[in-house]
């Protein structure tokens, strides 16, 4: 292929051999057809040389490296490739690496003389920023003649598939599910006491003790015994994101459906770690889009985890009262439902709604991105006053829908762009606790 | 090593301009104040030499003057007179020195710089045979009707030749100065200066690495390292340079051209303009995927 800087010689050239025709003057036609016959001649020679250039003149080969990454974790790679071909050249090869991706050391990118057996390596590290499906790769080699005027493109076969998970995965999880036959694990106790249901054991009453969990066949009148239960264990919890696009406030890696799918990810790493909990996931925009009951076990949190790492926008708009109507259809048993919304929606029928699946046993729990606190401050230029406006009309907005959702009893609380783990790790604990969170 | 700098291709370039400039002051003047005004205008892109982006700038004056010369001369079907004239006469001193500017100025672009430095040559041979035709020193007040001369000249001579193979003594193919041959090729080798690379020059990346911003990570701890794996990179390695290809393809075209002349001059110009077919011909071929 000729470049542009190629064809603005051949234009050059053409050009200057006419000025030439036109003086009619030996010397000038003579540097004419001698600039017109080194740029052609060199054109031809390399158009020709490497006329069959393509992916059959190399072997090339990646290293196998992870096919799960976790959003911020470093991943160094390489890629070896070698030139069966005859004939010499000046090479630019690269390696296609997504936007999302940081390079930490080395470079994708070498400039090089390839000489037919030689193996050029490109070594380098980098860092997903961005949770979702990637692809690194293909390695593309572009060979140039020495002046810059022709191209030679060919595109190696090397490309692999990746996917980004979120971020609070990164951590090895314990053997799951061993809380289920035992109290503790790794030397801690991963039981506490609380106000569940199961019994751990009898104590002396103390005064600040609830009258109503006095053994009364266990007590004398000297000595009442009080009974102990355990955290409430074994329960279920379903985490469902707003796919609308409410949700697409804030920068591109850090919107409020990120920071949710952040926070959805910490909770199936809790409950993963803890081995007793189930978990399940269910997405909506315009309806249920996906629905994965409550459950345990590796493959199942694999399963979850894949899913929140590639949740984006869909088409559809958000109904709170619609997601529990459709949450509590699906749900089986009494399940804590952590619901991460921009709460867009109209809200008709929310009392029903509400009352319906509390009647069932569910627990629904709001986490509401407050979409002001998506925008960081300029740092080089003064906030605007169109943003202001825009950022005081969305609170109004997110202030009176709280205002429903609270007054109908729905546990609420707000994140922005810092995070929504802290949030979900207080509901979380306290519902371990005391059974449910407020 | 280091790259040639832009001063030094400038430097091999600049003589030959200069050369046209001494040529017309040497028979020719003395030339008025307004004419040494428009001279001085016409050679202000000399300063893009240093600071390329100053090149539209330096070209603005000198076009503006080109343009009420020829608007006055096209107004009046005759050669401009007066204070127009003096303008056209410095412009005309000047072109030299605008054509020196303007190729070390797009010296980088070797298209580009070629057919500037080719037209820059032009005015040199036909203020050289403006001057000739003078037959001697001159006032500065005929050196535009002679240069308008020449031009009318060579635009007769290459109409006839088009319309019947001859050409009755065009005014530009006499000029063959060894002096200005020499400074010419001296402007063309200037012109291939910048297309030699040091190997500093050869492995730098052509584009720089962009990447979309992202917000900062949120992550507190240090990530944590995956697979990790020995892997160094091997060292580039400089190119040896364009090698004698095109050369030896300038030098045969450069004989096949007078040799063609040798035995039939009047086929020159088809043997050429055939040869330049048939090669681009063979390039678009080359293009074409396998």
């Amino acid at each position: 292929m000729i470049t542009r800087r190629g064809w603005e010689a051949v234009a050059g050239a053409l050009g200057a051999l006419l000025l030439a025709l036109y003086s009619l003057n030996l010397v000038l036609e003579l540097v004419a057809v001698a600039a017109i016959a080194f740029v052609l001649t060199e054109m031809i020679g390399f158009e020709a040389a490497h006329r069959t250039l393509g992916p059959a003149r190399f072997e090339s080969r990646r290293d196998p490296g992870p096919r799960r990454v976790p959003a911020d974790g470093e991943v160094p790679t390489t890629v070896e490739l070698t030139y069966r071909g005859r004939v010499p050249f000046r090479a630019e090869v690269f390696d296609v690496v997504p936007d999302a991706f940081d390079p930490i050391r080395g470079s994708s990118r070498a400039l090089t003389w390839i000489v037919p057996g030689a193996t050029v390596r490109l070594a380098y590290a980098y860092r997903p920023r961005v949770r979702g499906a990637y692809v690194v790769g293909p390695t593309v080699v572009v060979a140039r003649d020495a002046f810059g005027f022709c191209v030679r493109t060919t595109a190696l076969r090397t490309d692999r598939a990746l996917t980004v998970v979120p971020p609070s995965i990164a951590g090895r999880l314990g053997r799951l599910g061993v809380a289920l036959f035992t109290r503790f694990q790794a030397g801690l106790s991963v039981r506490r006491r609380g106000y569940g249901t199961e019994f751990r054991g009898l104590r002396p009453y103390q005064p600040s003790d609830d009258i109503r969990h006095v053994a009364w066949k266990r007590s004398t009148l000297r000595q009442l015994v009080v009974r102990e239960f355990d955290q409430e264990s074994r329960q279920d919890f379903v985490v469902a994101l707003d796919l609308s696009s409410g949700m697409r406030a804030g920068l591109w890696g850090r919107s409020a459906l990120d920071v949710s799918v952040e926070a959805a990810a910490l909770l199936t790493n809790l409950i993963a770690r803890g081995g007793e909990d189930r978990m399940g996931f269910l997405s909506y925009a315009g309806g249920v889009f996906q629905f994965l009951g409550p459950g345990r076990g590796p493959g199942h949190f694999r399963r979850i985890v894949d899913n929140l790492a590639l949740a984006d926008h869909r088409a559809g708009a958000f109904s709170l009262p619609d997601l529990l109507v459709q949450a509590s259809r699906r749900l089986r048993g009494p399940t804590h439902l952590f619901i991460f919304s921009a709460l867009d929606g109209n809200m008709e029928g929310l009392r029903a709604a509400n009352a319906n699946l509390r009647a069932h046993g569910h627990h629904p729990y709001l986490f509401v991105a407050n979409r002001g606190g998506f925008y960081p401050a300029p740092e080089e230029a003064p906030p605007t006053q169109a943003m202001e406006w825009a950022i005081a009309a969305d609170r109004g907005r997110l202030r009176s829908s709280l205002a429903v959702t609270r007054s109908e009893g729905l546990p609420s609380f707000t994140f922005d762009r810092r995070g929504a783990g802290d949030r979900v790790l207080y509901a979380y604990t306290q519902i371990r606790a005391w059974g449910w969170a407020r | 090593m280091t790259d040639p700098p832009r001063w030094v291709a400038a430097a091999a370039v600049l003589p030959v301009f200069v050369y046209g400039l001494a040529v017309t002051l040497r028979f020719v003047g003395p030339f008025p104040l307004l004419a040494l005004f428009a001279a001085a205008a016409a050679a202000l892109p000399l300063l893009a030499i240093a600071r390329p982006r100053l090149l539209l700038a330096g070209v603005l004056p000198s076009a503006l003057i080109a343009t009420v010369v020829s608007v006055s001369a096209w107004l009046s079907q005759s050669v401009p007179t007066g204070i127009v004239g003096a303008l056209g006469e410095g412009l005309l001193l000047g072109l030299p020195l605008w054509f020196a500017g303007v190729t070390a100025a797009v010296i980088d672009r070797f298209g580009l710089a070629l057919l500037v430095l080719e037209g820059g040559l032009i005015e040199v041979v036909m203020a050289r045979a403006a001057v000739d035709s003078l037959g001697g020193p001159a006032p500065a007040s005929a050196f535009l009707p002679a240069w308008y001369r020449v031009d009318g000249a060579q635009v007769h001579a290459l109409a006839s030749a088009l319309g019947h193979g001859l050409a009755p003594n065009p005014p530009l193919e006499g000029v063959l100065d060894p002096v200005f041959i020499g400074l010419a090729l001296l402007a063309v080798a200037g012109l291939l200066l910048p297309m030699l690379r040091s190997p500093e020059r050869d492995l730098a990346l052509p584009r720089p690495e962009r990447h979309r911003p992202i917000v900062p990570a949120s992550r507190i701890l240090p990530p944590p390292v995956l697979d990790v794996r020995e892997g160094e990179p091997t060292p580039a390695v400089a190119s040896p340079g364009g090698g004698l290809v095109p050369v030896v393809g300038a030098a045969l075209g450069l004989a096949g051209v007078i040799a063609v002349a040798a035995v039939a001059p009047s086929l020159v110009y088809l043997a050429v303009g055939a040869a330049v077919a048939l090669a681009l011909g063979a390039l678009g071929l080359l293009q074409r995927p396998r």
